[in-house]
């Protein structure tokens, strides 16, 4: 339902970009664009007003890396249900990864994807598979796929074994465009692990994955991206010698940028001591020293991005033996307050860029600033509330959610996007 | 009484509750010695042995201990391939259950699967092996065992040799064996140790006569070749020469040790035939401890004290 005009009253505008940042303003929408930001009271009449007293105006979030079941496992999760997690979590934009079966490795899915999603309120980007059935071996039509509306490829989870088929994807993606996404993974180092290698995997007898198994690919695509000049992105790092890997190689200029999933700056290996399938993730958490690396590198610039790497699951797949269990925990809804829980100290200016500038960016998007004439996108957020996550407010249809029950940084009191305001009050 | 509902792991056990069941376990190490080898303990209480993997000498001293304290008796053996593909593990337990069963005996392939169980059903576990993570009363019986023939477990040094990286024999060891003031070693080709496994305060060495030398029991772990998905030494052949024990090396040693198995031995890799039947071995006596140790466990975790037997 379209929001009609719309004044938020008292907010601080947190925007970097904004002339009005860190100012108390009151903010007029008039068709979903911000008609007027301004520092003293805005006089108007007949139209919704917000009081957002103590409340911080930030710009949407972006979730850089979800996946969705639809297609295929609409039991997991819908666009839909996907779309209003992301809402009521303050994420206005995601970047949803190639699914499994059906594949992203042609442009009909790209297109039935975008189809099915375009009228929800949170804006979906897709990612193309690089590789055909994300097998790893030959290369999809990277073109077709952008012509077909693909902003990013990648093979999701597959470990970047294949340098080969790499190195050719780095080539051919200088006449497609389009970001590159990897997996850091050495699949034969990593020993059939199923959490991390460290002391807490000797206590439970489970198989282990040591932290050499990312760092090696790392480390090659570091080279591989350095020997082709073309930026690429390292999804989801975890360890603590990958964020010296990075930094050094920033320091070289070589062109990469990478991402940290929200939950391995939040958990560590120690959660899994009950054997807590929800904790079972791809990489795993880490050791606790890995995880104050992983926090000290957002801090330090390291990190460019932090995302939920949302994998939705069912009862089923989460509720047997630990070692049965399906990889992945749900979390875009809980991404934003995450992310202020476990960087509680970091200013806002710099979350911001971390989850909701940095991923457009690195995706070639424009960005969704708080100035007057841009498309209003906003959340609402005051971190210095904690709130109670309840399963019973989340939106997905998965299970998977660690924070339920748990404590979090950032009362979120609404959403702005596509003309329409999100708010659970 | 002992401070757990569920015998899950050593790890969860506290020092009395293992003093407990070994000193329980002397009084029916009695019982299974005399003409009748049976009390009536356990005559109210429905036991399922629950096993998602092969087993015959863990399944047969349960069995024999549960009879032994007059409980009945079902046994369960699926391959945990059909069950994954069909029922879940907490749907077979609740099914087994509702037949008025009291109490789980399970051996399952995957770490931690017992922990899980006793989170969901509503019936005292004892874990009789879940993957790599614990065989508790493998350890309980090894260590009624080394006390029996030494005396003490506080001071005793234990080399546990093999194959420590796929080992439940081995992690309930360390954690029996420090629980109760003895020092442990483990011992194996490097491909075969956890990088982490100092972490748990165990020595380790990689030169088997250096170990031996150093022990006063060492506890020769099976190879089991069926469970490893990649080739972790090169040969048997080398393996034997390198971590086996034979008898002119137990000969050439400064001191007489005592040499242990928890079964089924391959005779000739981890140790030779003169060494498992010789004076040094007490590799039946383990398998005597085991039937007594299991009455204990089964007798204390139904709550029985203090019964005249």
């Amino acid at each position: 339902m379209k929001t009609p005009d719309l004044i938020i009253r008292d907010c601080v505008i947190a925007d970097p970009t904004s002339s009005f940042n860190g100012k108390i303003c009151d903010v007029r929408i008039i068709d979903g664009v911000i008609d007027t930001i301004k520092d003293s009271h805005i006089e108007a009449s007949s139209i919704r007003e917000i009081s957002a007293k103590g409340f911080e105006m930030i710009p949407g979030v972006f979730d850089f890396q979800v996946n969705c079941g639809e297609p295929g496992e609409e039991v997991k999760e819908t666009f839909e249900t996907l779309s209003n997690s992301g809402v009521y979590g303050g994420v206005t934009g995601m970047l949803v990864m190639p699914s499994a079966s059906p594949a992203t490795d042609n442009r009909g899915q790209i297109e039935y994807r975008k189809r099915k999603s375009e009228d929800l309120p949170v804006t979906f980007m897709f990612a193309g598979n690089i590789t055909n059935e994300g097998k790893g071996k030959q290369l999809t039509e990277m073109k077709d796929l952008r012509l077909g509306g693909a902003v990013a490829f990648s093979d999701n989870k597959l470990p970047a074994d294949n340098s080969l088929v790499i190195h050719l994807a780095m080539q051919y993606s200088k006449i497609t465009g389009g970001t590159l996404l990897f997996h850091p993974e050495d699949s034969t180092l990593r020993m059939s692990g199923i959490m991390h290698e460290g002391a807490i995997s000797v206590q439970l007898g489970m198989k282990g994955q040591p932290s050499l198994a990312e760092e090696i690919s790392v480390t090659k695509l570091i080279s591989l991206a350095e020997y082709n000049s073309l930026h690429i992105h390292i999804s989801g790092v975890s360890t603590k010698g990958s964020i010296e890997l990075i930094k050094q190689a920033k320091a070289k200029n070589i062109h990469i940028s990478c991402s940290v999933y929200a939950q391995n700056l939040f958990f560590c290996d120690e959660d899994l001591l009950h054997f807590n399938s929800v904790f079972k993730v791809w990489p795993p958490l880490r050791g606790k020293e890995d995880r104050a690396a992983l926090i000290e590198g957002v801090k330090m610039g390291i990190i460019d991005i932090v995302c939920s790497d949302h994998r939705p699951e069912t009862v089923e797949f989460k509720e047997v033996e630990f070692d049965y269990a399906a990889f992945g925990m749900s979390g875009t809804q809980t991404l934003l307050q995450a992310v202020l829980s476990s960087l509680g100290d970091l200013s806002t200016e710099k979350i911001v860029s971390l989850i909701c500038f940095n991923p457009r960016k690195v995706l070639d998007l424009e960005i969704n600033p708080i100035l007057e004439g841009a498309k209003a996108d906003f959340v609402l957020i005051d971190r210095n509330k904690q709130v109670v996550i309840d399963k019973n407010d989340l939106y997905s249809l998965s299970v998977n959610n660690p924070f339920v029950d748990r404590k979090l940084n950032g009362e979120i009191l609404g959403t702005y996007t596509n003309s329409q305001w999100f708010s659970r009050y | 009484m002992l401070s757990v509902q569920h015998l899950l792991g050593i790890k969860y056990l506290t020092k009395e509750d293992i003093t407990t069941i070994l000193h329980t376990a002397d009084t029916f190490l009695d019982v299974i010695n005399r003409p009748i080898k049976k009390v009536p303990s356990l005559r109210d209480i429905t036991i399922v042995n629950l096993f998602f993997e092969n087993s015959t000498r863990t399944r047969l001293s349960f069995e024999l201990a549960e009879k032994r304290l007059s409980a009945d008796v079902i046994n369960f053996s699926a391959s945990s391939s059909s069950v994954s593909k069909g029922e879940t593990l907490v749907d077979t337990v609740n099914n087994i259950l509702a037949m008025k069963v009291d109490m789980v005996v399970m051996r399952h392939p995957k770490p931690g699967a017992a922990h899980f169980l006793s989170q969901r059903v509503n019936a005292s576990i004892i874990n009789a092996g879940d993957g790599a993570h614990e065989h508790p009363t493998q350890a309980l019986l090894d260590a009624f065992t080394i006390k029996r023939k030494l005396g003490d477990l506080a001071g005793k040094k234990v080399v546990i040799v093999g194959d420590i990286l796929h080992s439940r024999v081995a992690l309930s060891n360390i954690y029996c064996l420090k629980a109760m003031g003895a020092e442990v070693m483990v011992c194996g080709p490097p491909t075969l140790i956890p990088r982490h496994i100092g972490s748990l305060g165990v020595l380790v060495e990689t030169d088997l006569r250096k170990a031996l030398e150093w022990c006063d029991v060492a506890n020769m772990l099976r190879i089991q070749l069926e469970r490893q998905d990649t080739q972790y030494f090169p040969s048997l052949r080398e393996y034997a020469m390198l971590f086996g024990v034979s008898g002119s090396l137990l000969k050439s040693l400064s001191k007489e040790i005592t040499i242990m198995h928890p079964g089924p031995i391959n005779r000739g890799v981890e140790i030779t035939s003169d060494v498992a039947d010789g004076n040094s071995s007490i590799i039946l006596n383990q398998v005597e401890s085991g039937v007594a140790v299991r009455m204990a466990v089964l007798y204390l975790l139904a709550g029985r004290t203090d019964e005249k037997m």
